[in-house]
């Protein structure tokens, strides 16, 4: 057969990406677009000119650098919650026998299916017993540790051959210290996906701090955006301005960790 | 290969232990019985070799002692302890696995340098320690590389040397040598034999390759089935072996294995035959004849093994000298020194003389 100076796949995937970027095209030119440019029908798409001044009009709207020191402070800590404690008990689901593990992963598994909409109530009852409503802690204890990355990183360890494990126990190494020694830095890939994940749901969610936050200084970007969306009337051009913004961690933290992410979704199907 | 190296001979601090299984008996999930009852003794110094085909448990009795699996009966001792509250890295023993187990994310060195780091020893002696066993195992030249960047045969090597460099009282030895090719297995045998002689440390190693197992035991143990079938020197498992399983493990071709009207003996035994001891029945007036229709000739060289049948119909297999000429279809009349032929009881296997 003769070889193409590209890989086919190329002529699928090439369209899908373009499709998958017109969104962020557009949010990136309504950013710099002026607000009667934004109105227009049909959209502008090449804007007069480029009109900067939506980003600080956008920053002064709202205190949005007390919005992001929150998204941060919150994210930060649910990735860090989950790194930790996703891995203790991922870890003793994995390798450890003790009276029920089964049916409590089972029980853990099945939380997975029940939707946040059911549990939102319960949840927020426990907070405001807890007296954290309408602060930070409301929106980073529920996310602390979560079903799936226990899930994910068990079925990790699992792949780990177990006899790495017995060796180091036999060097001298405690539990703990096979978990964190030998297991850990074998689950970098898992473990920055699950990293990731955390970092873009805990930014990205929208509805529980809508719920649990009323005070403005302990609001997070996302319930700051929505401040420019008004029953009658949406400032498109600061929204997206905004939107620009709250998008830019994301994708720095991808980048950043792309490495690990695509070793991670390879890993899954070739055995190193 | 092996170099002399100070600190690491015995003698200079290295200090070893007898292993000893009381009646240990290890059962999985309530019905396999893994290790049946079993009693061994491995005294201070000695390299005792487990053979077994796959399945007998050898490997379940070695993974006891490391402390990776309990016993659900009897007591295992080590130097005299009884070790069943022991952690693993309490027992003050070493293990090299199958597959090394050598830290995939760490270099050669720090994979040699972990066990003493887990043990705080201080950072000058470990780097002595590592630079020592390096040398001794020539891998001081990869002290900077990867496992993965590693052939078999180093990583064989490192596993040792992670298994060495703490000096520990025994060693134990889960298959090391069989994800070698033949060659190479053949000359870490002889380096691993070199090894124990020079260390005089206590060795236990596991294997189902009864050719590793003769060369290498002081003494070995075979086992079949979770029991423990004998116990003795290469040579008295080989001359004297005490059923028909161990019979038939050791020793290869394996033992021919006739009913005992075919080869002279009374009916109800069974006669055992190593294939080197059959000539042709004309150089050997007065031995136990057996005729033979030549199937499948194999011309080694120094030896020529013939297969073939008996007028019974049971396979045989002889060694006959380098020299003997035998076509396929022949017929032939071999006879074995009647005093050196093996005799079992037909039904429990048992020797009888």
């Amino acid at each position: 057969m003769r070889t193409l100076p590209f890989n086919p796949r190329h002529l699928v995937l090439l369209p899908l990406a373009a499709v998958m970027l017109v969104p962020l095209v557009w949010m990136l030119v309504t950013s710099i677009e002026t607000l009667p440019e934004t109105r227009h029908f049909p959209p502008t798409l090449i804007p007069a000119g480029i009109h900067w001044q939506n980003y600080p009009d956008a920053l002064d709207a709202a205190p949005f650098g007390r919005f992001f020191a929150n998204s941060f402070i919150v994210t930060g800590a649910a990735v860090i919650g989950n790194l930790v404690l996703c891995s203790l008990a991922g870890y003793a689901f994995a390798r450890m026998r003790f009276f029920g593990r089964d049916i409590t992963f089972i029980a853990l598994l099945a939380t997975l299916m029940v939707p946040f909409q059911v549990t939102m109530i319960p949840t927020f009852l426990i907070v405001q017993h807890l007296g954290l409503v309408d602060s930070l802690g409301a929106l980073i204890a529920p996310n602390l540790v979560t079903p799936f990355g226990i899930f994910l990183l068990r079925q990790f360890f699992r792949t780990l051959p177990i006899e790495l494990e017995e060796a180091a126990r036999i060097d001298g190494c405690s539990r703990l210290g096979v978990l964190f020694r030998i297991v850990l830095p074998l689950s970098m890939p898992a473990l920055a996906t699950l990293g990731i994940v955390t970092f873009l749901w805990t930014w990205n969610d929208f509805l529980w701090p809508l719920i649990v936050i009323s005070s403005t200084n302990q609001s997070t970007v996302q319930i700051g955006l929505a401040s420019f969306q008004g029953a009658h009337q949406t400032n498109w051009s600061l929204l997206m301005a905004g939107n620009v913004m709250a998008l830019a961690p994301m994708l720095l933290v991808f980048i950043f960790a792309q490495r690990w992410f695509v070793q991670s979704l390879a890993s899954t199907g070739v055995k190193g | 290969m092996v170099r002399a190296v100070a600190g690491l001979d015995r003698g200079q601090g290295l200090s070893v232990a007898r292993v000893e299984f009381r009646s240990v008996t290890k059962v999985f999930g309530d019905e396999t019985t893994a290790v049946d009852a079993l009693d061994l003794d491995v005294p201070d110094g000695e390299l005792m070799v487990l053979v077994g085909p796959s399945g007998c448990g050898k490997s379940t009795a070695l993974r006891m002692v490391a402390g990776l699996e309990h016993p659900t009966a009897g007591v295992i001792e080590i130097a005299g302890r009884d070790v069943a509250g022991l952690s693993p890295a309490a027992r003050d023993i070493a293990m090299v696995f199958q597959s090394y187990a050598l830290y995939p994310h760490m270099t050669v060195r720090k994979n040699l340098a972990f066990p003493l780091q887990r043990r705080r020893m201080a950072k000058a002696d470990v780097a002595r320690r590592v630079a020592d066993v390096a040398e001794m195992l020539e891998l001081t030249e990869l002290l900077g590389r990867r496992p993965a960047q590693l052939s078999g045969g180093q990583r064989q090597r490192v596993a040792m040397g992670r298994a060495l460099i703490r000096e520990p009282v025994a060693f134990l030895l889960d298959e090391p040598l069989s994800n070698l090719d033949a060659k190479l297995r053949a000359e870490l045998r002889a380096e691993l034999k070199r090894l124990h002689a020079r260390l005089e440390t206590t060795m236990i190693f596991v294997t189902h390759d009864q050719v590793e197992a003769m060369t290498l035991g002081d003494r070995i143990a075979v086992m079949d089935r979770g029991r423990l079938q004998q116990v003795g020197t290469p040579e008295d498992i080989y001359r004297r072996p005490r059923n028909v399983f161990v019979a038939r493990f050791v020793g290869s071709p394996p033992m021919n294995l006739l009913p005992g009207p075919a080869a002279g003996r009374e009916p109800g035994t069974v006669v055992g035959i190593r294939p080197e001891l059959l000539r042709p029945a004309a150089e050997l007036p007065g031995g136990i004849t057996v005729d033979v229709v030549a199937e499948v000739v194999e011309p080694l060289g120094s030896d020529v093994f013939v297969h073939g049948v008996t007028d019974g119909g049971d396979a045989i297999v002889a060694r006959l000298a380098g020299n003997a000429s035998v076509a396929p279809g022949e017929r032939l009349s071999l006879a074995a020194p009647a005093g050196e032929v093996h005799v079992f009881d037909e039904v429990g296997g048992e020797r009888i003389e």
